[in-house]
């Protein structure tokens, strides 16, 4: 993405006060990676890895009620009603994926985050999307042009949405390794495409079908009776449903691309859920992640019986 | 002698035609009522039924309208995709006041119109479909008590024209 794109994608949502803040602070947008406004408390920016205040007057710029209220207003296009079932989530999608996360008081019903109302902390974090991420693992998870029923297997913030945005890229356009198929991804959270109005934002490929904002489960089984997916890739599986959907998917001849939280083969075993899935090798790979050294670092890549192949 | 009675014509041809004129008038005011009604029963189908935010709402409704109510809520697309205004409420007031003002709405009709701005975009479906309703069944008072009235005042309209017409004459003549 250009930089004056995201540029644009980003100022727009921000308040007129805190746009000439940050255009007098003079910011690269490709090193920006959130805006956090708070009311009643300073402007931060998270900014080349560093949490930074900017200061244009000599003086920090504490961000006001009005302010958030205001980005409110341009971030849903002053249609707050319109983004009701991603309030409940507590982020919204934006042009371009960027991520907009906000807290406020949340409204309860029936025991469920029903909305939520005076929102008084507002974090937009920029998408970055790294292409070429999954080029290390890609000759792994494939055999014959043809990928292997794959599961990434990552704790929180190892990047595996990331990988697996890649990996559908990759396996969509097709390459040297992998002969370009027909992706459906179910993207509950817009995480992956991060779609706008429908459209993915981030480089997923030209074969691939998004359903937005889609329980897994459901969204799998669409999937496989409208758009006929070669490939279907899901982010963070885990409920009985969302595995009962996948084997659906498996029997459909369909070739699986997915995630799961985890931190290693041996924790998975323990989950009973996925215990019988390697048991039953279900899955043909298995490709662990971590950030002991870096984020997304691959601690392994495991066959179809749980054992390290590399 | 001849003058005269083509001076008379003319004079009660001209206040019959203001007569005529200002009945119409009465009557466009009603079709506008009865037209930005079904435009508000349009958008509220719209939020029903998609949850879109406005300026989608907007868009798609736009292209089906007549003038000057697609002028308007064109602008309003433009305007809610440039977010040239900190609230919704200001951009939808100068917008009708720019748009509409050339419309057949009177002043108490925009006003209401205006108003009803600064109760778009709440939290959530429910309460904004209830305020919508709440305005289109005022719409529908407003209408229902304009249309009763409607027929004996464009029969004096037009009565009045014709007559002043011939009491003018009368007096000239």
């Amino acid at each position: 993405m250009a930089e004056g794109t995201r540029k644009e994608q980003i100022i727009r949502v921000l308040p007129k006060s805190v746009q000439r803040v940050i255009e007098q602070w003079g910011i690269r947008f490709d090193k920006l990676q959130e805006i956090r406004l708070r009311a009643g408390q300073p402007l931060f920016l998270i900014y080349a890895g560093n949490e930074i205040m900017p200061e244009p007057g000599g003086k920090y710029y504490a961000v006001t009620k009005e302010d958030v209220r205001e980005s409110l207003e341009y971030i849903s296009h002053y249609s707050l009603y319109a983004y009701e079932n991603e309030m409940k989530q507590g982020f919204i999608t934006i042009e371009g994926g960027h991520r907009v996360g906000m807290t406020g008081k949340v409204i309860i019903e029936k025991e469920k985050v029903k909305n939520m109302k005076h929102i008084s902390s507002i974090n937009i974090r920029v998408s970055h999307e790294i292409t070429g991420c999954a080029d290390e693992i890609l000759p792994y998870i494939v055999h014959n042009k043809q990928i292997y029923h794959t599961l990434i297997v990552s704790p929180p913030r190892c990047g595996k949405t990331t990988l697996l945005r890649d990996l559908i890229r990759q396996i969509s356009d097709g390459n040297e390794y992998v002969r370009g198929c027909t992706v459906g991804v179910v993207d509950e959270r817009s995480e992956i495409g991060g779609c706008y109005k429908g459209v993915p934002q981030n480089q997923v490929g030209k074969r691939t079908d998004v359903l937005d904002c889609c329980p897994k489960a459901e969204g799998m089984i669409m999937l496989i009776r409208s758009m006929a997916p070669q490939v279907i890739a899901v982010d963070e599986i885990g409920s009985g449903e969302e595995i009962h959907a996948l084997e659906y998917a498996l029997h459909c001849g369909c070739k699986i691309l997915a995630t799961v939280h985890g931190s290693s083969m041996e924790e998975l075993r323990k989950k009973p859920l996925f215990e019988q899935m390697i048991q039953g090798k279900r899955f043909e790979r298995y490709v662990v992640l971590s950030n002991r050294e870096k984020v997304g670092q691959v601690e392994g890549i495991y066959d179809e019986r749980g054992n390290r192949c590399i | 002698m001849y003058l005269k009675i083509v001076g008379s014509i003319m004079i009660i041809v001209s206040t019959s035609a203001i007569g005529y004129w200002y009945s119409m008038e009465l009557q466009k005011h009603l079709n506008d009522l009865q037209y930005i009604r079904q435009l508000f029963l349009m958008i509220y189908g719209e939020i029903h039924y998609t949850q879109e935010a406005f300026g989608e709402v907007f868009s798609h409704l736009g292209r089906q309208l007549r003038e000057p109510y697609a002028a308007w809520l064109e602008n309003m697309t433009t305007e809610i995709r440039d977010r040239r205004r900190a609230s919704f409420t200001e951009l939808w007031c100068e917008s009708i006041d720019t748009f509409l003002s050339v419309s057949n709405l009177k002043k108490e009709d925009l006003s209401e119109l205006k108003d009803l701005g600064t109760q778009m975009g709440y939290l959530d479906t429910d309460t904004q479909l209830g305020v919508l309703k709440l305005y289109t069944e005022k719409l529908d008072l407003r209408i229902q008590t304009i249309r009763g009235g409607l027929a004996p005042k464009k029969r004096l309209c037009n009565c009045l024209g014709i007559m002043s017409g011939i009491f003018i004459a009368i007096i000239l003549v």
